[in-house]
């Protein structure tokens, strides 16, 4: 049962990142990338991270998808390239090396045991307790720092955005205008 | 279900906590106020107050708080005087540099600040997922500051450039970290080094190895190491001239601060062999391009570019020295790293100021042609600058020279004289590029067209540069107090 | 366990089949028969008479709008996991959650400031 329901996602995960490269349309592509991230968010349900399976939802078929639908609307017009056009010698070469490593870390992961040490909760404890409260306890008590940082992380964002994508006719006028030397 | 309160060391991470206070208030202020400059000064004063926390902290005992994250040890606490003292004086270039362009805003010292925090963490973690936080919270800031010119084709650029590329490194740490964890079931630093320790069956565990090598890919692309470095030219050259500065000396130090303690601590006894050859490899590919590309740049700032991949190189050799037989030798090559680190913050930020300065005079460019008959227009700029480049060349009594003299013998003393060597005959060739400078600003006087207009020297970049210059040639004369302050910097 | 998750996978399979007969219904020749004209070709946006092109390029505040959602989510993230041990987290909690807040409310009022929210 399992295993079927594993197969067919897996299936479906590695079609849609495929789709994601080899479609024309990027709005399209961005589509497949929806369908890509509610695949993951499949693998963590079945591997018991419910939370995590949440999380995935919200945050990246939500979100992150829709801020790549406006990226798209922003820069208008079609993106895509003939998938002719890919055929160099560099992209050859290039594939060849991601073929390499590939296969040296799917060697590794496959050949030898990950033998990490067992952390304190158990499977036993996260059915008793839960799992959004376990993660709420471990994330305010031994990774309370990170989540400080976090929010560090995330007003930098902020600031950023605030710069980056302010209006130019708010910028001040004054100032030289730089432009790319040859 | 009972939970145990941690008990939390605040005074052991004051000075980050002030760093993103400080931020917090340029941020209030900058709501408040409408003269930006007054929040250029605002941050340089409070890095002074952040230097203040420092000193107690280097006297005290070195345990690792907030539940094992982070560590205020010695090594800590000079990276954070490197990364505050550099965030200092770029902001002092930025003062001038932003006002003569129309671009003083609060957000630039608001990302200055929050940038430095995030290198100090990675400084001080002893935990990946720290490590990572600080890198992103680090690398983010730099993206924007690096495209922060907004009405400049070349800073938009370096921005988009920096930010793919740095994304992508960040990919790599983070996919080398999950691969470590496999491993060895931590984040945390010491965990991973003990567990090595105590499971010698697993200590030839491929995934760990695995996991090491793409950690160690993500940090050669944020110290800008050949040949993880095509970004660096563009993205240094693009960028505004202040930021330059900031990200060339702070990031690179804060990718060496995360990189040295992860190998010492997690691999000290482990892959050492492989991990001290792949980071030769690199030394030696990095000090080489790095020095010839920069023979060949007709732009200062470019060269300046391709000189600090160079220096790159030789820090690399600092660690490739790590795995030495004796403790002994292990503590004069961190301490060397430290001290070549605090000796190119001040000399790379103080050529970088000059080079700020020349840019913003609207005539004069980042061109090497453009400094001809410097020494007559400003005569104490160009001496200063002289200083610079002696010292990035490493000839005595400059402090560059005793940086590169300490990495040399720990790598010596680790039996990689020939990595050593290597250095020496690329120190000798980049005398050509820097002095190249200096022969513009001094032998090529007797022009017809030469330009005589005085060049006006505003106040904050003039400490700078003057700040800059005395340590130069303050600890190249007598560098004892500041090897002192590195032999504190060894690991909690 | 995925056996919970029977539900789900139901709600999702009416979910399909709805979507496949709202879509595929019309077209069906003997439901809906093809008779176009011009009227019936037209785009209904409505009632407002379309002009223009779909495909324009749209403002850049629409970008800063869902990127900043895109953050403030996050924070809510840390929120939920919070919000179920708030009890037991006591006044440890709240402290190391107003901590977090602060930090966004700032940013959030600063944004405000700088008008990254205006439309104009």
């Amino acid at each position: 049962m399992e295993l079927t329901i594993f197969i067919i996602v897996a299936v479906l995960s590695v079609v849609s990142a495929l789709g994601v490269i080899f479609n024309k349309n990027v709005v399209y592509s961005a589509l497949f990338l929806l369908v890509n991230f509610l695949t993951i968010a499949v693998f963590y349900l079945m591997l018991n991270a419910q939370f995590l399976g949440m999380v995935q939802i919200l945050v990246y078929a939500g979100a992150i998808v829709v801020l790549i639908l406006f990226v798209v609307m922003l820069l208008g017009e079609q993106l895509g390239e003939d998938i002719s056009s890919w055929v160099t010698p560099a992209n050859g070469v290039i594939i060849v090396l991601a073929l390499i490593l590939l296969t040296i870390i799917g060697t590794a992961v496959t050949d030898y045991p990950t033998t990490g040490a067992k952390g304190d909760f158990t499977p036993e404890l996260i059915q008793e307790y839960g799992q959004a409260e376990m993660i709420g306890v471990t994330l305010f008590t031994d990774y309370l720092l990170s989540v400080q940082l976090a929010g560090v992380l995330l007003l930098v964002g902020i600031v950023g955005v605030i710069w980056l994508a302010r209006n130019d006719e708010q910028l001040p006028a004054t100032g030289d205008v730089p432009t790319k030397e040859a | 279900m009972p939970i145990e309160f941690p008990v939390l060391n605040f005074f052991a991470l004051s000075p980050i906590i002030v760093v993103i206070v400080l931020a917090l208030v340029v941020m209030f202020m900058d709501m408040l106020s409408s003269d930006k400059t007054v929040l250029g000064y605002l941050t340089v004063f409070g890095l002074f107050g952040a230097l203040m926390p420092c000193v107690p902290l280097l006297n005290q005992t070195k345990a690792p708080t907030f539940q094992n994250m982070v560590v205020s040890d010695g090594y800590a606490v000079v990276f954070y005087i490197i990364f505050i003292v550099t965030a200092l004086l770029s902001s002092l270039i930025a003062l001038t540099y932003l006002e003569n362009r129309g671009m003083q805003q609060g957000e630039y010292y608001i990302l200055i600040l929050l940038s430095t925090s995030g290198m100090m963490l990675m400084a001080a973690s002893t935990d990946l997922i720290v490590t990572f936080l600080g890198l992103e919270i680090m690398s983010i800031a730099l993206y924007v500051l690096a495209g922060f010119n907004r009405r400049s084709i070349s800073s938009g650029e370096a921005g988009l450039k920096y930010f793919l590329l740095g994304a992508f490194a960040s990919a790599f740490f983070l996919y080398g970290v999950a691969f470590i964890y496999g491993a060895t079931g931590s984040t945390n630093i010491h965990e991973i080094g003990g567990w090595f320790s105590t499971n010698e069956i697993y200590q030839s565990n491929p995934i760990a190895l695995v996991g090491l090598a793409l950690l160690i890919i993500g940090f050669a692309f944020k110290v800008a190491a050949v040949p993880f470095h095509w970004w660096t030219p563009d993205v240094y050259h693009g960028a505004p001239t202040s930021a330059t500065a900031f990200m060339a000396v702070g990031a690179k130090a804060a990718g060496f601060a995360a990189l040295v303690r992860i190998l010492a601590i997690s691999f000290g006894g482990v892959f050492t062999v492989q991990w001290q050859i792949a980071i030769s490899l690199l030394a030696v590919i990095t000090m080489t391009s790095g020095n010839i590309a920069a023979l060949a740049q007709k732009d200062v700032k470019r060269m300046l570019a391709y000189s600090s991949i160079a220096h790159a190189g030789y820090l690399l050799v600092g660690v490739a020295a790590l795995p030495a037989s004796n403790e002994l030798y292990r503590v004069q090559a961190v301490s060397g790293l430290l001290f070549y680190l605090m000796s190119y913050a001040f000399m790379n930020i103080g050529a970088f100021a000059v080079v700020a300065l020349l840019e913003k005079q609207g005539k004069i460019g980042t061109k090497l042609s453009d400094y001809t008959t410097l020494s007559t227009r400003q005569p104490f700029v160009a001496f200063v600058m002289l200083l610079f480049m002696f010292s990035l060349t490493g000839i005595p009594p400059f402090i560059g020279f005793w940086g590169k003299w300490y990495i040399f013998w720990a790598a010596v003393d680790a039996n990689l004289g020939w990595l050593a060597a290597i250095g020496m005959i690329n120190s000798a060739i980049s005398a050509f590029y820097y002095l190249s400078v200096v022969v513009q600003m001094y032998m090529h006087t007797e022009q017809a067209d030469v330009e005589t207009t005085p060049i006006a020297l505003p106040a904050p970049i003039a400490i700078a540069v003057t700040v800059t210059a005395m340590f130069t040639l303050l600890f190249g004369l007598w560098p004892t107090p500041l090897i002192n302050l590195m032999s504190l910097a060894v690991f909690g | 366990m995925p056996t919970d998750y029977i539900p789900v996978l139901l709600f999702l399979g009416v979910t399909f089949t709805l979507s496949v007969v709202a879509v595929g219904l019309p077209h069906i020749p003997f439901i809906n028969p093809l008779r176009p004209n011009k009227a019936k070709s037209e785009v209904v946006e409505s009632g407002k008479l379309a002009y223009g092109d779909a495909k324009r390029k749209i403002p850049i505040q629409y970008y800063t709008t869902a990127m900043l959602f895109i953050l403030f989510d996050i924070e809510v993230l840390f929120f939920y996991p919070w919000a179920v041990v708030f009890w037991e987290l006591r006044w440890y909690g709240i402290m190391a959650m107003s901590v977090f807040t602060l930090l966004l409310v700032i940013g959030f009022a600063y944004e405000w400031r700088k008008g990254a929210m205006e439309w104009d």
